[in-house]
C-alpha cells in the first residue's frame, strides 16, 4: 500500500498512542494489526485510544464513527478522512 | 435563569453518567463530568459539557473536582470485573468511597448521592414484595459484588458529615450501554446466539428512568436515606423467551442451574484472566440473578417525573441505540411495534 507523507504522520502519531494503551512492542504495531487479537486491546481500552486520538487530532468523532473498528489501518482510515487527508491508492 | 446546584458527576462517562448527563442538560443543569485520566470521552465531548480529572484513588484530583459544587452524584463506584476475590474487592470499593466522601466533606459538598445496585435489596421470606426497607443484616456471603455493594451503602448510610442518598436501581436497559454490560444477555439473544445464562428474578428499568430519578432526588428537600428505581420483577427465562420471540430467534434454551451457572461464571473468568476478552457470562450478573429479589419500587417511581418507561419502549430505545452502533446487526429481525408481543407494556 502507498501512502501520503501525512498519511504517515498520522500513523506515526496513532502509533504512540497505542503505545501508551498497549503493552505488546511498538515494532509490531504496524497498520494491519488488529486490535483485540495483535495489540490485547479489549473494547474498553479500544474505546479509551479512539477518545484519546479524537482528542489529540481534534477529529470530533462521533461514537458511530468509531465502533467497528478493528485494526490499526481502520483508525488511519478514520482519521485520515476526517482530517481530510486522502490516502494514495 | 438555571437556579439547579452545581452539581458533579462522578463517572459521567460511563453507561449511566451519560444518561444522568443528558437528564441534567434537559432540566437545565450544565454539569461537571468527573472521568478518570483514561476512559471514553467522545459522547461528553460532544455534549459540550465541561470535564474534569476525578479518580476515585487520586484524591487531588477529587479535591479540585469538588470545588464549589453542591452536590455530587457518584457513579464511579468499584466495579468487580474478577469475583475470584470478595475481600479484596470490598477492601478497594470501600477506600475508594471513603476517599470521595472525605473530599467531599472537605470541599464543602451539601449532598453526595450514591449509586448503589438491587444486590443489597434483601428477599423476604414472607413472599411479599421486597422495598427499601428490606436490607441484608450483615454482609450477604454471595460474591464479589454483593460483598462490595452492601459495604459501600453501609458506609453512606453511617456518614454523618453530609447529606447522603443510596439509589439501587435495577437492571439498568436502554441507550449508551456501550460496554454491554447489562444488555449482553440482550445482544446475544437478538444476535440469536442462546446464551448460556441461569434463572432467577430481575428488575430491568430504564436508564433514562434512573437517571431522572437521580436528578430529582438532587434537589428534594427531604428525600429519603435509600430509593429502589426498578422496573416490575420478572424472571430472566421469561424476559429471553419475550425476546426471542421479538427478534424472531430460536426460544432460549434451559438456563443452567445455580451451581452450574456460578461455576460456570467461574471458569470463565479464569479463562479470560489476563486477556483482552470479557467473561461470556460474569459472576456479577449471575450473583444478582439468582439471589434477586422480587421488588415494589413505588417509592422509587415516584421521583421519576411521568412514571416508569413500559419494558417495551426501553426495549424499543435500546435496540435502536444498538443498531445505530452496530452492536445488532441489520439481519436481526426489527421488533415490529403492531405484534401484540411487543406492544404490551409488561412483558411477563
Amino acid at each position: 500500500m502507498h501512502s501520503t507523507t501525512s498519511d504517515d504522520s498520522v500513523f506515526i502519531a496513532i502509533r504512540a498512542l497505542i503505545a501508551q494503551v498497549s503493552t505488546v512492542p511498538q515494532g509490531l504495531i504496524t497498520r494491519e494489526a488488529r486490535l483485540r487479537e495483535d495489540l490485547a486491546l479489549d473494547s474498553v481500552a479500544s474505546m479509551e485510544l479512539l477518545s484519546m486520538l479524537d482528542e489529540s487530532l481534534g477529529l470530533e468523532l462521533e461514537m458511530e464513527d468509531v465502533l467497528g473498528i478493528e485494526t490499526v489501518s481502520g483508525i488511519v482510515g478514520l482519521a485520515t478522512t476526517r482530517l481530510g487527508i486522502g490516502s494514495a491508492q | 435563569m438555571d437556579e439547579s446546584p452545581t452539581t458533579l458527576v462522578l463517572g459521567a462517562a460511563g453507561f449511566l453518567g451519560v444518561n444522568l448527563v443528558d437528564a441534567l442538560l434537559a432540566r437545565g443543569s450544565r454539569p461537571r463530568c468527573g472521568h478518570r485520566a483514561r476512559t471514553n470521552l467522545i459522547p461528553l465531548r460532544r455534549r459540550g459539557v465541561p470535564l474534569v480529572l476525578a479518580d476515585t484513588a487520586e484524591p487531588p484530583s477529587l479535591a479540585a473536582a469538588f470545588s464549589g459544587v453542591e452536590v455530587v452524584f457518584h457513579l464511579a463506584g468499584h466495579y468487580p470485573r474478577d469475583g475470584r476475590t470478595p475481600e479484596e474487592t470490598r477492601a478497594r470499593a470501600v477506600s475508594e468511597l471513603s476517599t470521595v466522601l472525605d473530599a467531599a466533606a472537605h470541599a464543602g459538598v451539601r449532598r453526595v448521592v450514591l449509586v448503589s445496585s438491587t444486590a443489597t435489596v434483601a428477599p423476604r421470606d414472607d413472599g411479599r414484595p421486597s422495598t427499601e426497607a428490606d436490607v441484608f443484616p450483615e454482609e450477604p456471603a454471595i460474591g464479589a459484588y454483593h460483598a462490595a455493594k452492601w459495604s459501600m451503602e453501609q458506609l453512606v448510610l453511617d456518614e454523618d458529615r453530609l447529606e447522603t442518598i443510596v439509589v439501587c436501581p435495577g437492571a439498568c436497559l436502554g441507550p449508551w450501554d456501550l460496554r454491554v454490560g447489562t444488555s449482553a444477555l440482550l445482544v446475544a439473544t437478538a444476535r440469536g446466539l442462546d446464551p448460556v445464562h441461569p434463572d432467577g428474578v430481575v428488575s430491568p428499568v430504564d436508564v433514562r428512568d434512573v437517571a431522572r430519578a437521580l436528578t430529582t432526588l438532587s434537589t428534594s428537600s427531604a428525600p429519603p436515606r435509600r430509593v429502589v428505581v426498578a422496573g416490575e420483577s420478572l424472571r430472566l427465562q421469561r424476559l429471553l423467551e419475550q425476546l426471542s420471540a421479538r427478534y424472531g430467534v430460536a426460544p432460549p434454551g434451559a438456563p443452567l442451574s445455580d451451581v452450574a451457572a456460578r461455576a460456570f461464571a467461574d471458569r470463565e473468568e479464569e479463562r479470560v484472566a489476563g486477556t483482552a476478552s470479557r467473561a461470556s457470562l460474569a459472576r456479577e450478573i449471575v450473583d444478582l440473578v439468582v439471589h434477586g429479589a422480587v421488588i415494589d419500587a413505588q417509592l422509587g417511581a415516584s421521583f421519576v417525573p411521568g412514571g416508569l418507561t413500559p419494558l417495551s419502549e426501553t426495549l424499543d430505545a435500546f435496540d435502536a441505540f444498538a443498531r445505530r452502533m452496530r452492536l445488532i446487526p441489520e439481519r436481526s429481525a426489527s421488533p415490529d411495534p403492531k405484534d401484540p408481543k411487543h406492544a404490551q407494556h409488561d412483558l411477563r
